[in-house]
């Protein structure tokens, strides 16, 4: 999907209500979403987006657990490791549920209250593997991936699961002629899931937007782009900002987010996971796309907020620039010279509106002209 | 002797080889781009700080490296006789009947004229009379630093575990920690040819993987082999699943293609470097993307940024 032109008359609105549901769900606070499905491709990987899910799991002491088909070297804050590779589903559910159900009794011998509220986080590197292993061996052991996924689900698990979408499937044997009219396995999971996210690199998105707001072509990039002999493109996992080094920078990466409710009512908003928190008052590093001043230029020279005093408290002067209530008052009661020269009379002229006060040295004999 | 440039040139110069990462380098090329003075650039740079390297070919024979290698200052038969570089020709035998003792003075002596029966269309780049020079000298080592690959005439999901001698290989020469490093090219002719699945090949990189310091993987990336449709074949399917897998899991991707406008007299292609998922982490040092057209000739290869006409 495109992503959105800015809207002004919507943006208050979404600014408050998506941007903290975005948040909520990027932290699991609240009600958290159960299964969280990631779509990535050479373009951006969904890395620095499940660090941040990690970062702030690790704030509120998730038990993190990582399935690993194709990491060879897990983030670092990740309590436990699982290596799927080369084993079967079977196995690979009892290891999980093994792994989930004894963060609870570590949890009840530390002598925390309640050892059934330890949350779990299962992160799985590429579905794509745990795809095409249940093709391979649903049929010899009767689980398929939608039963291996609904096995792991418990109350106290979230799964965060990322999809590379440019991968292509490899047909099973024509042998199994049976899952003709069964939906194609990223069908399921997008059905599946809670919450659907596409990762896109923010200066892929930047450049397409440039190019519209010119009403020109929307550039492609990675596989799109067609060139020969090229996967993928400059800019492909960089992120996007003036002031950070390329490490920083890549940490920033754009996403559209899906929320299914229970209700069953969606969300769906684009955010921009930026490299750096935007001041120093917050630290939140998630805003809205359409906050971005590179993807909105409208707003680049436009003080966000109360009018222009932000700018002026976040600087760092020794003085105060502000006004007090009565400096303020006082401004308000003088009487400029063309106020005076719009009265009945038409004013007295150019004749200095002033009134003495007690402190003035009135000389008489200068006034005299 | 020619110049070749130097990985820090290629890869950004915060990029560091760790001994003990697992990181993976994905180099793809198209026809009409040779890769192979980027394994001569890796090779040189290993090889000269002495680190241990194994190159596993499945494309190409040892004479052809070897000839390779001398035109670039590189001397591989000095390296080969030290034991810091071992190869692993996947391809001279592949499809010939294993051999069950490891008697290997008899079937390296043999294999020219083999090597000429079984797959006819392949010359090798230099005659087959020379390759009986280069042999005593591997024999003459405690242990062959030749090894050879052969899955037999049809091959079986048995006869795979051929491909075990790469990994073996691999963990004999871990020493202090060090892992040594891993060259594999030709990956795609065993799903090609030997009908093996894409999925048992990326497994068995991702093995090879712990068991290196720095993997660097070699694969044609022509579209056709990666710009799949509904209508793609098996095999284009595995392979472009094969090499995106990798690209996924890839510190940098390295492609190497010809220029868009057009044939030049003084550039050879472009050398596009993007940074992969594998880089995004903290370990390891930044690659710094970047497209750079290069130059292949007698003088070495000389790579320079666009608009700067290489002088």
């Amino acid at each position: 999907m495109a992503p959105p032109q800015a809207n002004a008359k919507t943006v208050q609105y979404r600014r408050t209500h998506n941007l903290l549901l975005g948040t909520r769900l990027l932290s699991q606070r609240g009600t958290p979403s159960p299964f969280t499905l990631i779509l990535d491709s050479l373009e951006q990987s969904s890395a620095p987006l499940v660090e941040e899910y990690i970062s702030r799991a690790k704030l509120l002491r998730l038990n993190i657990i990582f399935i690993s088909f194709t990491t060879l070297r897990p983030p670092k804050d990740v309590n436990k490791v699982i290596k799927a590779r080369g084993k079967s589903l079977d196995t690979l559910q009892r290891e999980l549920i093994a792994a989930t159900t004894t963060s609870a009794t570590t949890a009840a011998a530390a002598g925390q209250q309640d050892p059934t509220k330890v949350q779990n986080m299962v992160i799985i590197d590429s579905t794509n593997h745990l795809v095409s292993i249940s093709s391979e061996q649903g049929a010899k052991t009767n689980m398929s991936l939608s039963t291996f996924l609904s096995s792991i689900l418990a109350p106290s698990v979230t799964i965060i699961a990322t999809y590379h979408t440019d991968i292509p499937r490899i047909p099973s044997t024509p042998t199994t002629t049976t899952n003709a009219y069964i939906p194609s396995p990223l069908d399921l999971l997008k059905y599946l899931c809670t919450t659907l996210i596409t990762v896109y690199s923010a200066s892929h998105i930047f450049a397409q937007k440039r190019a519209l707001d010119k009403s020109l072509p929307p550039p492609s990039f990675g596989l799109d782009e067609g060139i020969e002999g090229s996967l993928t493109s400059l800019g492909s996992n960089a992120g996007w900002c003036e002031s950070c080094g390329i490490e920083e920078k890549s940490r920033g990466l754009i996403y559209e987010l899906e929320h299914r409710r229970m209700s069953g009512r969606a969300m769906s908003e684009w955010f921009c996971l930026l490299c750096h928190a935007p001041s120093k008052r917050s630290k939140e590093r998630l805003i809205l796309l359409e906050d971005h001043p590179a993807y909105n230029p409208t707003i680049a020279d436009v003080p966000s907020g109360n009018g222009g005093g932000g700018a002026v408290e976040d600087s760092d002067l020794t003085f105060s620039l502000g006004l007090t209530a009565k400096q303020k008052s006082d401004r308000e009661g003088v009487v400029l010279p063309y106020f005076d020269a719009q009265n009945e009379e038409g004013g007295t002229g150019g004749r200095i509106l002033y009134v003495p006060g007690r402190e003035d040295d009135w000389d008489d004999e200068e006034d005299e002209i | 002797m020619s110049k070749l440039p130097t990985p820090a040139e290629i890869l950004g110069q915060s990029f560091k080889f760790l001994p003990q990462e697992s990181q993976l380098l994905l180099i793809t090329s198209v026809l009409g781009t040779s890769p192979s003075w980027l394994t001569y650039t890796l090779l040189h740079n290993s090889l000269m700080n002495g680190e241990n390297v194994v190159f596993v070919s499945f494309i190409n024979e040892y004479a052809y490296f070897r000839e390779g290698g001398k035109r670039h200052g590189l001397d591989l038969p000095s390296h080969l006789k030290k034991g810091t570089l071992t190869f692993i020709d996947g391809f001279s035998k592949l499809f010939l009947p294993s051999t069950p003792t490891p008697t290997q003075s008899i079937p390296t002596a043999a294999a020219p004229s083999r090597v000429g029966g079984v797959i006819p269309s392949r010359g090798g780049p230099i005659p087959p009379r020379q390759i009986p020079q280069s042999q005593p000298q591997a024999v003459a080592t405690p242990t062959d630093p030749i090894k050879y690959i052969s899955l037999g005439p049809s091959p079986s999901p048995t006869a795979l575990r051929q491909l075990d001698v790469i990994k073996t290989t691999l963990q004999g020469l871990i020493s202090n920690g060090a892992k040594p490093k891993l060259v594999v090219e030709g990956l795609e002719v065993l799903i090609a040819a030997a009908g093996v699945d894409a999925r048992v090949v990326e497994d068995l990189v991702y093995d090879l993987r712990e068991v290196s310091s720095t993997a660097t993987i070699l694969l044609p990336s022509d579209s056709v082999l990666i710009q799949t449709s509904s209508s793609s074949t098996p095999l284009e399917l595995s392979h472009a699943n094969l090499v995106l897998s990798l690209g996924h899991a890839a510190d940098a991707i390295l492609s190497l293609r010809l220029l868009d406008t057009g044939v030049a007299k003084d550039i050879s292609g472009v050398l596009k470097i993007t940074r992969g998922a594998g880089n995004l982490g903290e370990t390891g040092g930044i690659v710094e993307e970047k497209e750079m057209l290069y130059y292949e000739s007698d003088a070495g290869v000389r790579i320079f940024a666009r608009g700067s006409g290489g002088h």
